[in-house]
């Protein structure tokens, strides 16, 4: 995606890597601790176009509330209308767009999210296999380390359009077509 | 803003929770990775003298979590009336994995066959060690005939958890 995506994704190669070769300064952690952090990077990759998102949602509430610009052009762009309609509708409106763009995105997130947890409570229940149980608990923790971060700034995100857009009036809400088409309108 | 201020409060208590934890369990288990790197003495929690093999049969339990290696055995025949023996450097290349009951038999002399009486002591020995250990252990046990010991391995540890909880108490 961009340039951060791609340092995480390297980072967790270069970390799934050393582990694979278990070089010596990564065998001083514990397996558990060294699965955590795998996890948590691993799951990352995929959060991070929901985090970038939230991110860009949440600044753009926020700079809306202060009554400034925000720009139009990456609106248009993470909410798929043109810009056209863009300028035509209330910016609170588009990242309420945004938001539920991001919803099938969300949906697999947290499913992923469901089957470790599922996996890990099947085989903590299990009984005699100590260290595959070890090994899926610590598999849950570090996805829900990634997890936790998402759920958090989805809510932040949440919040900040919900306020945004139940402090606004009616009339702000409703389209603004340009003068010049009315004018023809009411002519023709 | 009443909004953001209450998702901001259940993120911090959901965000508390998580890493309480992740926490527990990392230190859970470099806690118990430690717990098994110490090597424990050996409770022999049962014993009693077989007449039929002639020998002295010791339930031994290794209660830490390195392996043990039993390498001799030994044993000292104390009749009431008359003369004993000892018997010493029977060996014995027996693992006691951690945690595992094990058991030996010691071997008495094929002549003090149907001798032996009850009241007779009869005291095992083995000696043991421990892998990357180069020190040898040596422990025995004195069985008297008579009365044999069975122990539930479970409870010799309750109990001195409780006999160290005591001390603990007592030197507060």
């Amino acid at each position: 995606m961009n340039f951060w995506w791609f340092l995480l994704t390297v980072i967790f190669i270069l970390w799934a890597f050393l582990l694979w070769i278990q070089l010596g300064w990564v065998a001083l952690i514990s397996p558990e601790v060294a699965v955590i952090i795998l996890t948590a990077l691993g799951f990352g990759i995929f959060a991070f176009r929901l985090l970038a998102n939230y991110v860009f949602v949440i600044n753009a509430a926020d700079a809306l509330k202060e009554n400034q610009e925000v720009d139009k052009q990456k609106l248009a762009q993470k909410s798929g209308k043109t810009e056209e309609e863009v300028s035509q509708i209330h910016p609170a409106l588009i990242l309420e767009l945004i938001l539920t763009a991001l919803e099938p995105y969300r949906y697999t997130f947290y499913f992923g999210f469901m089957l470790t947890l599922i996996l890990a409570v099947a085989f903590g229940i299990l009984p005699g296999i100590n260290p595959i149980k070890d090994i899926f608990e610590a598999i849950f923790w570090g996805s829900a380390l990634t997890t936790f971060l998402v759920w958090a700034f989805e809510n932040f995100a949440t919040s900040a359009v919900a306020e945004l857009i139940e402090n606004l009036s009616e009339e702000e809400l409703s389209p603004n077509v340009p003068q010049q088409e009315q004018n023809q309108q009411n002519q023709g | 803003m009443r909004r953001t201020l209450v998702t901001a409060v259940l993120v911090t208590i959901v965000g508390v929770l998580v890493g309480m934890g992740i926490g527990g369990f990392v230190t859970y288990k470099g806690v118990s990775s430690l717990i098994k790197s110490i090597p424990g003495s050996p409770v022999v929690v049962g014993a009693q003298y077989d007449k039929d093999q002639n020998a002295l049969v010791l339930n031994v339990f290794n209660p830490g979590g390195l392996p043990m290696v039993v390498e001799t055995t030994s044993l000292i025949f104390k009749p009431k009336n008359g003369q004993g023996y000892a018997l010493a450097n029977i060996p014995a290349n027996v693992t006691v994995p951690g945690g595992a009951i094990v058991q030996l038999v010691i071997k008495l002399k094929a002549e003090s066959k149907g001798k032996v009486q009850i009241g007779d002591i009869l005291q095992g020995g083995f000696t043991y060690r421990y892998p990357a250990i180069p020190q040898t252990y040596f422990t025995s046990y004195p069985l008297v005939v008579g009365k044999p010991v069975a122990q539930n391995p479970t409870e010799v540890l309750n109990k001195a958890k409780e006999e160290a909880q005591k001390v603990e108490n007592q030197n507060k």
